[in-house]
């Protein structure tokens, strides 16, 4: 009775822990979503985006695939080895006692990716929605974050939701970075990186590996920036007292008789930390860390669990995950869908094995290979088949990964991750039929009710509604189009009581306005000279 | 072998107040135990994972100074640390005096910051003219290339 008690509770932290881990691992996925689906700068910018990572070569558009390969390729090598020079750097660092250094460092690019980096994507979000905010309250209010920020990041005095909060922020920042590289090279580069985090971690030789082992053997901190949550202490007093059992190798027959309450046994978490006894190894949660290595910021990939039993998550996994599903984002919303869920899969069997083998793990390669492999089934079959047939491959990638995520979240923590699949399940089933119908119906729809329709809706239009200008949402290569139909109809009030062919004209979707044959506008003006219409249409 | 929240002794009703949102239970006990006569133990919103009330002085008395600087998210940080102290009106008098200064502080500067913001914001053209062009951020923005940095 009381064993099957404290292994429920046991499950209960455990699945407590993992849920605490994948709420920021999400929050950093959407908000990249949330951003890339907003600002649409994939086209303009990316093309000037120079950093280590595009060094090698430049994509354009004009590249054949294979040659796209090929750079990408050599782009993603490039990256990996700068990359792994910081990392033996970083380590010969950490040998020779450099922490304050490290610190600093840390420190100056956490300021640098809040200030700059956040400063940039703020003035994009200003500029597409024309925010009316004037330069210095602008400058004040990034300044104070970028300030508060770097205190956060350097200073373990800050609350433990600023720290976090400032990760997950750091992290939606680079990552959103990251998806302004061209597409080839997006994809390349994270196959690349889970590679070099599997071989760094697990050989005997890699950077990661010597890190960490050297951090055990000082007993100390790695100066990186990671993610940690937050450790759970539990109020019934018994599973505090199972959590300090745990932390050494006494005997377990302490946790249910002996005096460990209140004050006395949170007062020893102080001493945790800087006690050499509670820090031995443990049955099932051991003091070793799995970090990775990312360029610019020192932040660390990989997963391991913190002095007190909390799980530390590297923020090069928050980046690479989230510039993953960033990428899927560009795509369209479903294979969002799927990437997501292959990466909360992914994540979720590298903690089984973490529980299992108790060693440093990589934290990048089995969610970034089975989102890849999710996104490029995706758009193989897309090609073959056909448009439609996404959603209902969707669907199917998205039910395979729910019974899976179902599956881990039964056995970890019996209440709270069957509601979540359920629910998240329906919604991804119902949003996704939800299209696919939608879509169905209105390429079924006869093209006469559609001009029907867009005869009925211009008829109320009047001219200067209609204004002559060109403020709509219409991407640029729409807009050709769309201004000379409706410049066309500046002059329209004439004709309107003819009994002329009208012009389809609707303003919702930009597929349909690149159908607009010219034909059209000219067989409305055939009153008109044919000079008179190019006149109108020219200016 | 769980106690029920009701029958524990103050002192551990004090711990059991403070750890921050990890407490899945005890709303209610806070409800019942946080008068006056009950102190809590940690200063901080973090509770048991916090600072002692021996080193929170310092920070609190650092933070509240930086802020100084123009930082009025460092002051709400302050109070939002220190939220404990601001809630129970008699404890920890060491640190109190620097956490309702920052909470002033905050209050009065994000009042002004925010009524210039909206001033400018709605009062726009009409009340500043030549001015506002030359102030608005996205003209800044395209004026100095800002948004090319990187």
């Amino acid at each position: 009775m009381d064993g099957n008690q404290r292994i429920a509770s046991i499950l209960h932290s455990l699945g407590e822990e993992i849920i605490r881990i994948i709420t920021p691992v999400s929050i950093c996925m959407l908000s990249v979503v949330i951003l890339v689906s907003i600002l649409d700068t994939d086209s303009s910018i990316s093309s000037s985006i120079s950093t280590i990572a595009s060094i090698a070569y430049t994509e354009s558009t004009s590249d054949s695939n294979w040659d796209k390969f090929k750079g990408a390729l050599l782009n993603s090598l490039v990256f990996v080895a700068v990359v792994t020079v910081v990392t033996f750097l970083l380590v010969l660092l950490f040998y020779f006692n450099c922490t304050k250094f490290l610190r600093y460092y840390m420190g100056f690019s956490a300021f640098l990716v809040l200030g700059f980096m956040g400063g940039e994507i703020g003035l994009f979000l200003i500029q597409a929605f024309r925010i009316a905010i004037d330069c210095f309250t602008y400058v004040l209010l990034l300044l104070n974050f970028a300030i508060v920020g770097v205190l956060a990041v350097f200073m373990s005095k800050i609350p433990i939701f600023v720290t976090q909060s400032y990760m997950v922020i750091i992290g939606v920042l680079t990552a959103y970075w990251f998806t302004m590289l061209p597409e080839w090279t997006t994809w390349v580069l994270l196959v690349a990186m889970a590679l070099y985090d599997l071989a760094a971690v697990l050989l005997p030789g890699g950077p990661l590996r010597l890190l960490v082992e050297l951090a055990i053997s000082r007993d100390e901190d790695i100066p990186a920036l990671v993610y940690e949550a937050r450790p759970i202490i539990d109020s019934r007093n018994n599973t505090t007292a199972q959590r300090r059992v745990w932390r050494d190798r006494r005997a377990n027959q302490e946790s249910q008789t002996s005096p460990l309450i209140g004050s006395e046994t949170i007062g020893s978490s102080q001493n945790v930390e800087e006690g050499h006894v509670h820090e031995l190894s443990v049955p099932l949660i051991e003091r070793v860390r799995d970090h990775g290595l990312q360029t610019e910021n020192l932040g660390l990939e990989g997963i391991g669990l913190g002095s007190l039993g909390a799980i530390k998550l590297g923020l090069g996994d928050f980046i690479f995950y989230s510039v993953l599903v960033g990428r899927a984002a560009m795509y369209d919303f479903m294979t969002v869908y799927a990437c997501y869920l292959a990466i909360i899969a992914g994540l979720g069997i590298t903690l089984i094995l973490l529980a299992l083998y108790q060693k440093a793990l990589p934290a990048l390669p089995v969610s970034v290979i089975l989102g890849v492999l999710f996104y490029v089934l995706t758009r193989l079959i897309v090609l073959i088949t056909g448009p439609l047939a996404k959603y209902e491959l969707q669907a199917c990638f998205t039910w395979f990964l729910w019974l899976g995520g179902v599956a881990q979240g039964f056995s970890i923590q019996k209440h709270f991750a069957g509601h979540v699949g359920f629910f998240m399940f329906v919604t991804f089933c119902i949003t996704g039929k939800i299209e696919c119908l939608s879509i169905i119906l209105i390429q079924s729809f006869p093209q006469d009710s559609i001009e029907i329709w867009c005869k009925a809706s211009v008829k109320i239009y009047q001219p200067s509604d209609i204004g002559c200008s060109d403020d709509s949402n219409q991407t640029s290569e729409d807009l050709e189009p769309q201004t000379m139909v409706m410049k066309q109809l500046c002059i329209l009030p004439d004709h309107m009581g003819s009994n002329k062919k009208l012009i389809s004209f609707t303003s919702s979707s930009s597929s349909r306005s690149s159908n607009f044959p010219l034909e059209d506008i000219q067989v409305l003006d055939s009153d008109h000279d044919e000079n008179d219409n190019e006149d109108s249409s020219d200016s | 072998m769980e106690r029920s929240p009701e029958e524990v002794t103050p002192s551990e009703a004090a711990v059991l107040i403070n750890p921050g949102r990890d407490l899945t239970a005890n709303p209610n006990t806070n409800a019942i135990f946080t008068s006056s006569s009950v102190r809590p133990e940690w200063p901080t919103i973090d509770g048991p994972l916090g600072l002692s009330e021996h080193d929170s002085v310092g920070y609190a008395r650092k933070f509240f100074g930086f802020g100084f600087l123009l930082l009025p998210l460092l002051w709400a940080v302050n109070c939002y640390y220190f939220w404990p102290v601001l809630r129970h009106a008699s404890s920890f008098p060491r640190i109190r005096p620097y956490v309702v200064g920052s909470a002033i502080g905050f209050t009065v500067f994000s009042a002004m910051l925010a009524s210039w913001a909206l001033t400018f914001t709605i009062g726009g053209e009409r009340l500043f003219g030549h001015a506002w062009d030359e102030l608005v951020m996205y003209n800044v923005a395209d004026r100095y290339g800002l948004t090319g940095l990187f």
